[in-house]
């Protein structure tokens, strides 16, 4: 009887187990980078209405994060500030730069200026703010160098590992309550964060929650 | 062998005839002859009644894809689950269909381990069945769930929440028993088909049907090597799946019997479940095959005394269920626990005591009628009959699930199942699905394992005379078994 | 790979409500600050394509969400609004508590509202009141859902067209001169009843304006009969209470205290107090009722017995006769020879009055005998005769100043529009329309009135009837103020503007006495004011104490007063004659519903699913009758397919009738029928649609609680009930434990010898027991002997907890969502029932069978044993379902939040979402779940998180991070006005639940099963009289093994 197929075709099964483990392995490390939240939310830097500096208000005029996010250490949300906060200062000073005009005109009209939100917990966990920062959590464990930021973005991946490890291993990221919101804070010489973070762990009992209920309820 | 005198040669044939195995292929059929009969089904054109039937039964199975979107788009709610009721039509069928694929690899894997030759003709039919009762099967576990779009959840993939399955759910077993009995299944059986496909590349008369089976083949020759290879793959895999046989079911009877619920809590379940799957999935086979067998004039290969075997078998498990029914009421009355008994009493007693004497009549009654030979013999006796553990191992299954937990601790919470028209659609689709592939395979696959047949006709045994065909009859022409 | 993502043009804002702040508002600042805040029209909600819990985590004021697509593989974009200018007080996120009370036809109820970002969410008992001590009950709780209610009518009408301010202004001005000419004899007005003095001084004010004005009061449930009685007994203006705390024998006929009668909550808690046993020799109250139908309070009883209400006369007349034979007394005497020769009630046991008058007397001083506040005058005068005689005065009986000043009857208001005396009629709150006795036929009258108007917080039949609608505004809108019942001056105090244009009765009155609107309280602080005057107090500290503690006590406490014989005597002289009933001549009594008061709740779908605590009948009311009854009617109630079907049955009663499903109430007096008022009102809104039948049509003036003769006519219809309890009985397991007070000092632990617990060997765990280590080990214990079965925790977990209502069609097919339900099962002779009453919620089981077989890992064990529960991990297999001995746990079969209760199988063909004003109510720190999710009770995981993060924040740098004790309580918990739940941590031992634990009388549900159950009771004790015929001396199992005889099923009481 005759060939069906052409000689070559010896060769298809091996070529196609080939182009399927490539694509398999594609798809997989694809997913292992394009859906974690590694990619999907860290670096997100929007455009925002105004172009609030961070790094200028923070490092240059040496503000700290609870002048504008007031109820931080009170409420489980930290707030944005509100167009007052802002009048507070810029009517004086900059009153009349173009780029405070959104600013003006909230104030003017009483529309309240829509900033791009950038760190959104899902609907079912429930983060509270003053339960981390009066707790010895600094800011920048969870949001960055943001006095170093102009544009605030995304920096960290705020998934669920990445809470938990924090939740486990708590000496890692304590530091002293004074030292909070301090963004360059590192640990004084001749000691180390795990150190003085185990003593923290120890002085303050801290002891994290790291069943379900610690943040779904 | 032959004795020299005619005389004693004539006593000799007598006795034969009750002393011999009755051949496992009947009427003296060639080789060639078998070929050619199994082959033909799937080259000639399709007979109407197959059209008639394959539209009819395609019908049906769309009626699955229509429920389960309706099911994904308005929520389980559809279904009449509640409260006591958490699980209902969706488990039962799923552990009836699973039940029904049980027989098949009992067949291809254990039947071929302990050399019982008579599996031939059937495994081929019953493996297909396997396949095509897991696929059933499986819908409904995968859609009972509340969020199926999360289903993935169950399968341990490394994930950015950091949290793994509980490895001590009996559902997750289920995912893993099912599913790697399902691949194993499939790749048992596929094996099986590769030189059968071969010989229907070979006969192909269409470029089409070349490309198709010769895909399928996987370029076999039929060389002394490949047939080496073939068979030691072909006793590994069965070496795999005799133990998946037991397996499968026991893990699937664990989702009860590892929980505390009265009536689910029980530890014979391992045994009684996978004794009433290979009946149900004997009796499943039985179902196929006698239509089949009549309407391709199979009778020479899937002999009466195939049929004979597995009503035996059928008749040996349904009593095994019947002894597992009673020692459950008795256990239930021996442990002196009146929440266990009331669940026995309730069965029986209850408001679904129909569906408890259903499925002891159809379960542990009337198989008892083969112990009736005249029984076992008429064919269309024998389909009769095995439409009562068809239906008796759905009610098995109901009785199991609903019956315990629409009424257990605390009266307070007692409840009532029923089924909704989409529960009753559903099921109706599945067993349309079911149907619909069996018909496909049948249509355009060998249902018989012609090369397996082939071994078990008196021509292969290497003492046979000449390797003649029959017992003292001159051989048939060269040309004949050139053919085959 | 990172992308930035421009900033859209579009000006997206979303907007809220406030709340309006107390006499902030009056400043400009305030005033200023609004109208920037909320243009105009923000009270007009669009379907914002907000999702709710984005919604409630808005950072200011306000929060809007672009539409997916922008941010492509990302989040779409959202924003955050922040205020122009932050209100003072408010830290977005926290919660703020406000006092206030809701009005009640006698009183009201001191509360606490919690709101969040400016939205009410719950509402608690007020702690600081006497009354309430942060008790709370079903009505409280579910009358936030009342003001969210999205079939409240949103701006006014005239003749049921949108009308304009101005129009009605014009109105009221005309009907001002109107009323003018004529004196005011044009003018009526027809108010519901309340205890707010700043009505009552508005009214008089009104009355003096205008002399001839005719204001009427009506309530069909509060005929005036008592303070008839107690103007009788002693002097006009005063009113009596019962002091239950005191209470050592108690009978209550007819009168269900612990339920629908009016009253507070100290009389629940007040008999709990008297019931309270822990250990032996503890003395617990006798309590005896005399009843026609199973009330809470008949479950609570000791001894029941089945009394009609028309013979109640001619048994509290026998019960006076056996107290002055015992304790004579001169005004009982008086009234005894006043009455009419009645004789004994029919098949009532002479022995039971006897024996019951003998322990009334036993205990006198700390005796009482209860009549329903709905009996004649003449039998509650009677009964204040027997109380004095058994010196109940002054310690279980007090005596009060009375609310409100007599006004016209709804009689005497219909006589002159019949006249056609009235050109304008005046219609505040209530439902004339609907509950007026059917033979003044009101609405026609309405009808012919010239000018109508109906002020109301929800249009109901009688705003469809009147020519003006105005809409009024929910109790948390407005200000206002009330009496307690027991005399405290309340502040009513908003927590949110208006939703919509809405005014409150108070308002309106302001404008018809031609006062100029009131800012903030204004008015209520006059009526303050006038109230402190004689006290020297500091007005301002005085009025900001009384608006941060929402009330001032009592001026002068209940003084013992004596009862005047000639003004009792005159009226036992009218005592009624015992009717007489029977299969062909039924007596009826028009009973209050236990969810639906007199019909004011009917649109709330809380209560529409709040299962009647003695029948569990949700959606529906029904006719309730005995078995006997039923049986000679040859009515029959079925249970099929697990539904209750009920036939249905034409009564007819003086030529009226009505049909209606007749349900077979174990424990129901023969030849009588109840029927339950407040059904069946289809104007009420889509929740009250269909739901019932209306009892009102067949009650006249002259039957307003009683009639005889009404006749029952089986008609071949039926109708399916939606009950959450379909068995009844307990089938001889021991379930609910009880034992009798002499059982209980003989052996206090005799509840671990009942049933399985008594034989079961000790279990092992098969898989390791999950690690209890810890801070705290939270438990909870039920007190089986002061838990009167009320249901008031379900409501208060439906409101902490997000639970949605899923409808009667669901009901019926047992897929109701309530976390805690209420066990009520009946037990004894089928004839004369005894019912008790078991609270269920999870029982965070330590070794939790849930737990080991949900596959994704979706419920586990916290360290503090809590099942909790991580909804989102949730694929909904219902394994744990399956595997839960107790069945609390609920499944989402459907998207109950998201998608109308009518159209669930429509699956997508329905819309989807909620009615804003519906997520406004919801619980912010409770995840909303969504379809296939499987849900239950964590012990309000919430609130101990809550506090426990509370406790970390004060901690700061230091070690203390524990909860103190008592701060923390679960929603079920706070409720319980019988303070039968108690919560806690038990490994410490200066809470009560450990202590509790440890008590021999502890145990749990099921132990036998070695689940460990954090949810445990405490074994019921009865405190039964063995000289009372047919007194049962043991409710121990005989043969120590628990009762497992199916005596249910044989007897035949339905199942």
């Amino acid at each position: 009887m005759a060939n069906i197929f052409p000689r070559w075709s010896n060769w298809l099964p091996i070529k196609i187990l080939v182009c399927v483990a490539v694509v398999a392995a594609s798809i997989v490390s694809g997913m292992a980078y394009y859906f974690t939240p590694k990619y999907t939310r860290v670096g997100y830097q929007p455009t925002q209405p105004v172009e609030f500096d961070h790094s200028l208000h923070v490092n240059q005029l040496g503000m700290d994060c609870r002048y504008c996010h007031t109820h931080v250490e009170k409420s489980s949300h930290s707030n944005v500030p509100a167009t007052q906060t802002c009048m507070n200062c810029h009517t004086q000073i900059k009153a009349l730069s173009p780029k405070l005009e959104p600013i003006r005109q909230a104030w003017k009209n009483g529309q309240p200026v829509p900033w791009v939100r950038i760190h959104k917990a899902p609907d079912y966990v429930y983060f509270n703010h003053a339960a981390h920062v009066n707790r010895g959590v600094s800011c920048v464990a969870c949001h960055g160098h943001v006095n170093r930021m102009q544009v605030v973005w995304h920096d960290q991946p705020q998934s669920m590992g990445w809470c938990l490890e924090c939740h486990r291993a708590p000496e890692n990221h304590l530091r002293p309550l004074d030292q909070v919101t301090n963004m360059d804070w590192e640990p004084p010489a001749g000691t180390s964060q795990r150190e003085l973070g185990q003593k923290f762990v120890r002085e303050w009992n801290v002891n994290p929650p790291v069943s379900c209920a610690g943040c779904h309820r | 062998m032959r004795a020299d005198n005619p005389a004693s040669q004539a006593a000799f044939l007598r006795a034969s005839e009750y002393l011999d195995r009755k051949p496992l292929v009947s009427g003296k059929r060639s080789l060639a002859w078998i070929t050619d009969h199994v082959c033909r089904i799937v080259e000639q054109p399709a007979p109407v009644w197959w059209w008639v039937a394959t539209i009819l039964t395609g019908a049906l199975a769309a009626l699955t894809p229509a429920m389960l979107t309706y099911l994904v788009a308005t929520g389980v709610g559809v279904w009449g689950l509640n409260a006591p009721v958490a699980w209902a039509w969706d488990i039962t069928n799923f552990v009836f269909w699973i039940g029904i694929g049980h027989a098949g690899t009992l067949i291809s894997a254990i039947l071929f381990l302990t050399r019982q030759k008579w599996r031939t003709s059937i495994n081929r039919s019953a493996e297909a069945m396997t396949i095509f009762a897991v696929i059933c099967a499986g819908i409904f576990p995968a859609f009972h769930v509340g969020r199926i779009w999360f289903a993935w959840w169950l399968f341990p993939i490394p994930n950015a929440n950091a949290i793994w399955q509980n490895f001590r759910s009996p559902l997750l077993w289920d995912v893993f028993a099912v599913s790697t009995y399902f691949t194993v299944s499939l790749i048992f059986w596929y094996l099986g088909l590769i030189p059968d496909l071969a010989s229907l590349r070979d006969r192909a008369k269409t470029r089409l049907r070349q490309m198709a089976y010769g895909l399928l083949s996987l370029g076999w020759r039929g060389s002394n090597r490949q047939w080496t290879h073939y068979e030691k793959a072909y006793l590994i895999l069965a070496g795999i799946s005799t133990p998946l046989v037991l397996s499968v079911h026991s893990v699937v009877s664990f989702d009860f019997a590892t929980s505390i619920v009265p009536g689910w809590h029980t530890t014979i379940f391992p045994p009684y479940f996978v004794a009433g799957a290979i009946f149900g999935g004997f009796a499943m086979v039985l179902t196929l095959l006698i239509p089949f067998r009549e309407l391709y004039g199979l009778h020479d290969l899937v002999t009466d005394k195939h049929i004979d075997n597995m009503c035996k078998i059928t008749l040996l498990t349904g009593s095994l269920v019947g002894y597992a029914y009673a020692m459950e009421f008795f256990i239930a009355w021996y442990s002196g626990n009146p929440y266990e008994l009331y669940a026995f009493i309730n069965r029986a007693t209850g408001p679904y005591w129909w569906a408890y004497w259903a499925m002891i009549t159809c379960n542990v009654v009337a198989p008892q009628l083969f112990w009736f030979k005249t029984c076992r013999q008429n064919p269309w006796v024998v389909l009769a009959i095995v439409m009562f553990p068809n239906t008796g191992m759905w009610f098995e299954r109901f009785v199991i699930i609903v019956t315990s937990i629409h009424r257990d601790f605390l009266p307070s919470s007692w409840g009532y199942f029923s089924p909704t028209w989409v529960d009753i659609t559903l099921f109706i689709g599945t067993i349309g699905l079911f149907v619909f592939l069996f018909l496909l395979f049948v249509r355009f696959l060998p249902m018989i394992t012609m090369f397996e047949v082939k071994n078990v006709t008196p021509e292969a045994d290497p003492h046979h005379e000449n390797g003649h065909e029959t017992h003292g009859h001159p051989s048939p022409s060269p040309a004949a078994r050139a053919h085959a | 790979m990172k992308r930035v993502l421009s900033h859209p043009a579009a000006s997206a804002h979303g907007r809220t409500y406030w709340r309006s702040l107390g006499e902030y508002a009056q400043t400009p600042d305030f005033e200023d600050w609004l109208h920037r805040e909320f243009p105009a029209g923000a009270a007009e909600w669009e379907q914002d394509p907000l999702s709710r819990r984005t919604f409630l985590r808005l950072m200011g004021a306000s929060l809007a969400l672009a539409g997916l697509g922008l941010g492509g593989c990302r989040r779409p974009e959202a924003y955050l609004v922040p205020f122009n200018q932050s209100p003072e007080w408010v830290v977005p996120g926290k919660t703020m508590s406000f006092a206030t009370a809701q009005p009640r036809r006698r009183g009201a109820i001191p509360l606490l509202t919690t709101t969040f970002d400016g939205r009410p969410i719950k509402m608690e008992g007020n702690p600081l009141h006497p009354a309430s001590q942060g008790k709370s009950d079903n009505h409280a709780q579910a009358s936030i859902l009342d003001l969210y209610d999205p079939a409240r009518r949103r701006h006014l009408t005239l003749q049921g067209k949108k009308a304009t301010a101005e129009q009605l202004d014009a109105e009221i001005q005309r009907i001002r001169t109107e009323a003018a000419a004529s004196g005011g004899a044009t003018l009526a007005i027809l108010a519901d009843e309340t205890a707010s003095p700043t009505r009552e001084r508005l009214r008089a004010e009104l009355v003096r304006q205008y002399p001839q004005a005719t204001w009427a009061v009506y309530e069909p449930l509060a005929p005036g009969y008592d303070t008839e009685a107690s103007t009788a007994a002693f002097g006009p203006g005063t009113q009596f209470r019962a002091n239950l705390a005191e209470a050592a024998a108690l009978l209550a006929v007819d009168c269900d205290f612990l339920g629908s009668e009016d009253g507070d909550l100290t009389d629940t808690r007040g008999f709990a107090a008297g019931r309270r046993i822990r250990k032996p020799g503890d003395r617990v109250s006798r309590l005896y009722v005399a009843e026609p139908r199973f009330s809470v309070t008949g479950s609570m009883a000791d001894h029941r017995l089945r009394l009609r209400a028309g013979e109640v006369g001619a048994f509290v007349l026998e019960m006076a006769r056996q107290v002055r034979s015992l304790r004579g007394s001169p005004e009982l005497s008086a009234a005894i020879t006043a009455a009419p020769d009645l004789g004994l009630p029919h098949e009532v046991d002479s022995a039971w009055i006897r024996e019951c008058a003998a322990d009334l007397v036993a205990n006198a001083g700390k005796s009482l005998l209860l009549v329903g506040r709905r009996q004649p005058a003449s039998v509650q005068a009677l009964a204040l005769a027997v109380n004095s005689a058994l010196g109940s005065m002054g310690s279980t009986l007090l005596v009060q100043p009375a609310f409100a000043l007599p006004a016209a009857s709804l009689q005497a208001l219909v006589a002159r529009l019949q006249a056609g005396a009235v050109k304008s009629l005046i219609i505040l709150g209530g439902d004339p329309v609907y509950n007026a006795p059917a033979d003044l036929a009101f609405g026609n009258l309405l009808a012919s009135v010239p000018t109508s108007l109906h002020l109301a917080s929800l249009p109901n039949a009688t705003s469809a009837k009147a020519k003006w609608f105005v809409p009024g505004t929910h109790y948390l809108e407005s200000w206002g103020d009330a009496l307690a019942t027991d005399g405290s001056y309340l502040s009513i105090q908003p927590a949110i503007q208006p939703l919509w244009a809405g005014e409150s009765q108070l308002e309106f009155l302001c404008r018809l006495t031609n006062r100029p609107k009131p800012v903030g309280p204004a008015l209520i602080k006059e009526t303050f004011a006038a109230r402190i005057n004689q006290s020297g107090l500091n007005l301002e500290q005085a009025w900001n104490n009384f608006v941060r503690e929402g009330f001032l006590p009592a001026a002068s406490s209940p003084t013992a007063r004596s009862v005047n014989a000639a003004g009792v005597a005159a009226l036992t002289a009218k005592l009624p004659e015992a009717s007489e009933a029977s299969a062909e001549f039924l007596e009826v009594a028009f009973v209050s519903s236990p969810a639906m008061d007199d019909g004011r709740y009917l649109n709330n779908g809380w209560l529409q699913e709040w299962p009647d605590p003695m029948s569990k009948l949700t959606w529906d009311n029904a006719i309730l009758v005995s078995k006997k009854t039923a049986e000679a009617l040859g009515l029959r109630n079925e249970i099929v397919k697990g539904i209750l079907v009920a036939d249905v049955a034409r009564a007819t009663l003086a030529g009226q009738s009505l049909e209606a499903p007749v349900m077979i109430a174990p424990g129901h007096v023969d030849f009588a029928v109840s029927l339950p008022l407040g059904y069946g009102q289809e104007e009420l809104g889509p929740v009250a649609k269909g739901s019932g039948f209306n009892a009102y049509v067949l009650r006249r003036t002259d039957s307003d609680y009683l009639a005889s003769g009404l006749t029952l006519k089986k008609t071949g219809k039926t109708r399916q009930l939606a009950v959450t309890q379909e068995h009844q009985m307990m089938e001889g397991r021991d379930l609910v434990r009880e034992a009798t007070v002499k059982e209980f000092n003989q052996n206090p632990g005799w509840v671990k010898k009942v049933g399985m617990d008594a034989h079961i060997p000790p279990n092992q765990n098969f898989y390791p027991a999950p690690t209890l280590d810890g801070d705290y080990q939270w438990a909870m214990v039920v007190d089986l002997s002061t838990c009167t079965g009320c249901n008031a925790c379900v409501t208060a977990c439906t409101a902490e907890n997000n639970i949605p209502i899923v409808g009667k069609d669901q009901v019926m097919k047992g897929r109701e969502m309530h976390w805690i339900r209420v066990d009520r099962y009946f037990t004894g002779e089928p004839e004369q029932p005894e019912a008790v009453a078991q609270p269920v919620a999870c029982m965070q089981c330590e070794n939790a069978p849930c737990e080991t077989v949900c596959p994704v890992n979706a419920t586990v064990h916290n360290e503090e044993g809590l099942n909790v529960m991580a909804y989102n991990r949730c694929i909904g297999t219902r394994y744990c379902a399956n595997n839960c001995p107790y069945k609390v746990r609920r499944f989402n079969f459907f998207d109950y939040n998201q998608r109308s209760l009518e159209k669930l199988y429509w699956g997508p063909l329905a819309a989807k979402g909620t009615e804003e004003t519906i997520k406004l109510q919801k619980n912010p720190n409770v995840t909303v779940r969504m379809r296939g999710v499987m849900e239950k009770c964590t012990f309000c995981v919430q609130r101990i998180e809550e506090a426990k993060i509370t406790a970390k924040v004060r901690a700061r740098d230091s070690a203390n991070i524990r909860i103190p004790v008592g701060s923390l309580k679960t929603a079920c918990q706070q409720a319980c006005p019988a303070d039968a739940i108690v919560f806690g941590d038990m490994k410490n031992e200066k809470e009560a639940v450990g202590q509790l634990r440890n008590l021999p009388q502890n145990y749990g549900l099921l132990e036998y099963l070695n689940v460990r159950p954090r949810l445990t009771y405490l074994g019921r004790v009865r405190n039964p009289n063995p000289a009372m015929p047919g007194a049962r001396t043991s409710y121990l199992p005989s043969h120590g093994h628990g009762d497992e005889t199916h005596h249910g099923q044989k007897k035949g009481v339905p199942h």
